[in-house]
């Protein structure tokens, strides 16, 4: 969930900084404390790829791509930033889709391309996803169209940010095309389509030139697959006993065999469909610079390929899952930090489980491969067989990255912005754990609101010894009133700059592959991402809910009950950062009166802090013809907001993380998974109509053997039957985690779930690995 | 919940005393407790809350809750994380690296059953239930029996946690409220038995025998202690449980880990815990 936009937060900037063109250097670039970037880019880098398995790896972490077919990433760059700068469109001689199209057709046909006897899927140059070749253009161009129609927008962005209230961005990495119709159309369908559509406006002029660029690409992958191809079948390589043997083209022959195909019609086998899915990506994400947040409902869209090819003889089981491996060792490559979803499962027409055998199949490849990225959610419902229950379940127990969604409760979260019965049976899933109507809606990740902040501030003012305010607040009750008070001024204001600064989302950024793959978008003649959609959402998400929740009781028990210290008293001590007041800090922060222990009056606050933030949001109409909705998830936001908030009065010192997404502060835990999945049922799905996520950590011993297994599935049951929509399972003990610590070098493999995703505990940050092992030890467990 | 020293004492003066360990000149009846673990899945059917209470007849040599055996309250000090903070106020909730711990709090039955109670979902769907630890619950077998009638009131499944040693009358007056026993046989021969654990194994055959004539659902427990219960002490505890009548389905070998020996060193205690 990548938002830039005001680009003051120091991840942000790092980012920046990596998408102005600087080539990274092969020693790599450090982890970033701020959290965006976790990398596996601080290996060194081979000097030569000599085998497949290094290939798969390397692939989409180092250029190797034909240089003779192309530009590098560099060029690429330096490319579309002399487009946008001597295009018209700041005189206003020309239209920003007819710059982004001719930038596209830079692109397409310029970025170097590369084949291997490793590999069924093509590389480019502009591998690098830190370093897209639009970044170079895209960010300066928005600052204009800001500037044009908001002149003072980006510095109240900025002020809002700076503090603390809230951050605001322009996203456009939430969107998913129709998967359904575009792979029956295949690429000829789909120009054909934007053919369709004459008229000569700049939108339609755009999604031609688009269309033909993109035939365009898969002829040039098509000469240059046949080039290698013959390359490789005339090389002659020596075996370590000195023979001689020829190059291999199996893949070169498939995968050849598949582009020719995609060329003059749509899929059709399964690996057509991988072929497909694979440049539809490369078009769209690196080079539109419109992530493909999700690869479908693969298991129920690709079983009549998979079927028709057994059926023709064209594939076998073992084969479909080697080229499936190829497939999800791409994004294993790409080493996304938020983990290339796609997902499984779901409930047909009939009520039925959508889940076939494919599911398991693809299951099975994804334990086998153990990779921490790509994800798949698994939609789970009353129908879902027991064997997709009970392999999840034990896959998990393993690290693997999946998530277990309800649809129940998916559904129920979408009635509020009046998501019809039918639509939220086949809603998809994308992105972390959103979702939304299958090819009907998109949801921008536009704001995030801190929930901690007006704590911090009435107490700032306390601290300077207002009558005023220390005479108003008497009560905790008042207290209370103050907060939400202020919390709505907040989102009130991020309300509003969102509104504008989504206004003219399409004159940013056109999304051209998006559009191509959006009949709705085509036919009303409107940018897919910004305006093409039934439901064009635009999201606001909390970001330290605990830490606010468990703020407030500590103000409440140590201010109004106890009377250990007053607000005047509480807020210079914060000012101060808890500078001469350890022992207060520690009662404050070890006390159990925290949320996420099954507490009811801290769940009953719990519940009024949410509700009161997202009914003040949920339903308002956004800039875009849609409504604004929440998430209860932010990403890594409690991280880089966390590091840049004051002391809070929940015992946190200043810099220290937020609470992660939805759940618990560290150290809250102290009843067990039991007694936070019941806390957690305070919170009505109704909330976060896009998605919202509990995160848990669960001993090992607590889900062993097959005892340990059922034991599994029904806190998963209970969590769905308490209302949660999406659960993020940890299963690993404090001692395997330490270990780890003192060891990385024995524990390269394994990973951890952080907000959605997998990652490599080595890839983590010191203190986040802290907070990690810390909360498992709250939770407990072991024998 | 934490409370202080001071206030422990406080509200230890509290308790009454029991008939039966009066003689013994211990001054508890109603038993502080340890600890509540909930979500587990070991300590018999389904998803389950333990309840642990403090105080036991035995000393077994590899008591892996070494704080469970004296019934008073205990602090504990983890050294590997005791920065010896120089305002140490001997207080859980100000330690700053969490290296003390007050071991046995008091808890009334009502509190112990509301806090059952806030799993039940979880019980009623995975057929688990509530379960008496220690300690050993017979050492204060009038409020076990107390405790369990509301549980049973309550709609509970529960299961005992037992090592059997403790009078006929506890047997007898347990049984109509106990869904499972959970008891320990752990040691054939008895002169292992008095030296593994301090105590002769005398009566806890007597009170297996009546479990068995009182056809008691049970699940007995044999731990197998490498160098000191292993073997054919393993062998010899099988036969006899099987000619009591106990058969090899209700019987389950439990396998020793010695994870305990930090809370030998928090609590000044010498560590007895055999290797594994």
């Amino acid at each position: 969930m990548i938002m830039i936009a005001a680009m003051t937060l120091p991840c942000l900037l790092a980012a920046a900084t990596l998408s102005t063109g600087v080539e990274i250097p092969d020693e790599g670039v450090p982890t970033c404390e701020g959290g965006m970037q976790y990398t596996t880019r601080t290996e060194k880098r081979p000097a030569a790829i000599t085998n497949e398995s290094m290939y798969l790896k390397w692939k989409w972490r180092m250029n190797l791509a034909n240089p003779k077919t192309g530009l590098n990433n560099a060029a690429l760059r330096a490319g579309v930033t002399k487009i946008a700068e001597e295009s018209g469109w700041k005189d206003g001689k020309e239209d920003w889709y007819d710059v982004a199209a001719r930038c596209f057709d830079f692109l397409v046909d310029n970025v170097a391309i590369g084949f291997s006897e490793y590999d069924g899927f093509p590389a480019i140059s502009a591998w690098d996803r830190h370093s897209r070749p639009m970044s170079a253009v895209l960010w300066k161009h928005a600052a204009d169209v800001d500037a044009k129609y908001s002149p003072d927008l980006h510095d109240k962005i900025v002020q809002m940010d700076r503090e603390g209230r809230a951050t605001i961005g322009k996203d456009f990495d939430h969107s998913a095309p129709d998967w359904e119709d575009i792979l029956k159309l295949g690429f000829p369908g789909m120009k054909a389509r934007a053919d369709s559509y004459t008229d000569d406006t700049p939108f339609y002029r755009a999604e031609r030139c688009a269309a033909a660029a993109m035939m365009r690409f898969l002829d040039r992958l098509i000469a240059e697959a046949k080039k290698t191809r013959a390359e490789i079948a005339e090389s002659v390589t020596k075996t370590s006993a000195g023979e001689t043997k020829p190059g291999r083209t199996y893949w070169l022959d498939k995968e050849i065999a598949s582009l020719e195909r995609l060329r003059v019609g749509p899929p059709l086998t399964a690996f057509d469909v991988m072929e497909f899915t694979m440049v539809y990506f490369i078009l769209s994400e690196p080079l539109n610079y419109f992530q493909v947040r999700t690869f479908d409902n693969i298991d129920v869209r690709w079983w009549p390929y998979y079927q028709a090819d057994l059926a023709a003889g064209r594939t076998t089981d073992a084969e479909f899952r080697e080229d499936f491996r190829h497939f999800i060792w791409q994004f294993g490559s790409i080493d996304n930090y938020w983990g290339h979803p796609m997902y499984l499962g779901g409930t047909n027409k009939d009520g039925t489980s959508a889940y076939n055998p494919l599911s398991l199949i693809i299951l099975d490849v994804v334990e086998k491969t153990a990779l921490p990225t790509p994800k798949f959610q698994l939609k789970m419902a009353k129908n879902t067989p027991d064997e997709i229950w009970w392999k999840a379940l034990d896959m998990l127990r393993k690290h693997a990255p999946l998530c277990l969604m309800s649809e129940e409760n998916m559904a129920r979260s979408m009635k509020p912005v009046g998501i019809t019965d039918e639509e939220c049976r086949d809603l998809l899933v994308w992105g972390c754990f959103e979702y939304l109507p299958r090819a009907k809606g998109n949801c921008t990740s536009a704001s995030r609101v801190m929930l901690p902040q007006p704590i911090v501030e009435i107490l700032e003012e306390c601290k300077a010894e207002s009558a005023a305010i220390n005479s108003k607040l008497q009560t905790f009750d008042s207290f209370k009133a103050e907060y939400f008070r202020l919390l709505h001024a907040n989102t009130d204001r991020a309300v509003e700059l969102v509104r504008e600064n989504e206004r003219h989302l399409a004159e940013v950024n056109p999304s051209l592959m998006l559009s191509l793959g959006l009949g709705s978008a085509l036919e009303k003649g409107v940018d897919a991402f910004s305006l093409g959609y039934k439901y064009n959402f635009t999201t606001i998400s909390e970001c330290g809910f605990a830490t606010a929740v468990d703020s407030l009781l500590a103000i409440k028990e140590f201010v109004y009950d106890k009377k250990l210290v007053t607000l005047q008293e509480l807020g210079k001590i914060l000012a101060e950062n808890w500078e001469g007041h350890d022992e207060l800090r520690l009662r404050m922060k070890n006390s159990k009166l925290k949320w996420g222990c099954g507490n009811p009056e801290a769940d009953a606050l719990a519940k009024e802090v949410i509700e009161g933030y997202t009914s003040h949001i949920v339903g308002k109409p956004n800039g875009r013809g849609g409504v604004f909705v929440c998430y209860g998830l932010h990403s890594r936001a409690f991280i880089s907001s966390g590091t840049r908030a004051g002391a809070t009065p929940d015992g946190r010192k200043k810099g220290d993380h937020f609470s992660k997404n939805m759940a618990p502060s560290v150290g809250a835990e102290t009843e067990g998974i039991t007694g936070s999945i019941n806390s957690y049922a305070v919170i009505a799905p109704e909330n976060f109509p896009c998605g919202s996520i509990f995160d848990v950590m669960i001993h090992p011993s607590s889900v062993a053997g097959d005892k340990g297994l059922r034991a599994f599935r029904i806190l998963v049951e209970r969590f769905f039957a308490g209302g949660g929509v999406a659960m993020n399972i940890n299963v690993v003990s404090p001692e395997t985690l330490r270990n780890a610590q003192a060891h990385p070098e024995k524990y390269e493999n394994l990973q951890v779930r952080v907000a959605g995703w997998n990652i490599r505990w080595n890839d983590i940050p010191r203190k986040e690995q802290d907070e990690f092992i810390a909360r498992i030890e709250t939770v407990g467990g072991g024998l | 919940m934490r409370i202080t020293r001071k206030e422990f004492v406080a509200s230890a003066a509290a308790f009454a005393v029991s008939p039966m360990l009066a003689a013994s000149g211990r001054k508890v009846n109603t038993p502080l407790m340890l600890d509540t673990k909930r979500m587990a899945i070991w300590d018999g059917p389904g998803i389950r809350t333990t309840f642990f209470v403090k105080g036991c007849p035995l000393k077994c040599i590899w008591c892996h809750n070494p704080e469970s055996i004296k019934p008073e309250a205990q602090w504990a000090r983890f050294q590997h994380l005791c920065k010896h903070h120089e305002k140490c106020t001997m207080d859980e909730a100000t330690c700053p690296t969490r290296a003390l711990k007050l071991y046995g709090k008091p808890m009334s039955i009502d509190e112990i059953v509301a806090k059952a109670l806030e799993d039940k979902a979880f019980y009623d769907q995975s057929g688990g239930g509530v379960t008496l630890s220690g300690g050993e619950p017979l050492f204060f077998w009038e409020w076990a029996v107390e405790l369990f009638k509301a549980f049973k009131a309550a709609g509970l499944h529960t299961c005992l946690d037992t090592s059997l040693y403790a009078p006929p009358a506890a047997i007898d007056a347990m049984l109509p409220v106990t869904d499972l026993w959970l008891p320990d046989y752990k040691a054939d021969d008895d002169a292992l038995h008095v030296k593994f654990t301090g105590v002769s194994n005398k009566v806890i055959r007597e009170n297996l025998k009546r479990l068995v004539a009182a056809k008691a659902k049970m699940e007995v427990r044999c731990l197998v202690v490498p160098g000191c219960t292993e073997g054919e002490d393993i062998a010899a505890r099988h036969k006899y449980l099987n000619s009591i009548g106990i058969p090899e389905s209700s019987i389950v070998n439990l396998e020793y880990f010695d994870y305990a020996r930090s809370k030998y060193l928090a609590l000044g205690l010498p560590d007895t815990m055999p290797p594994k």
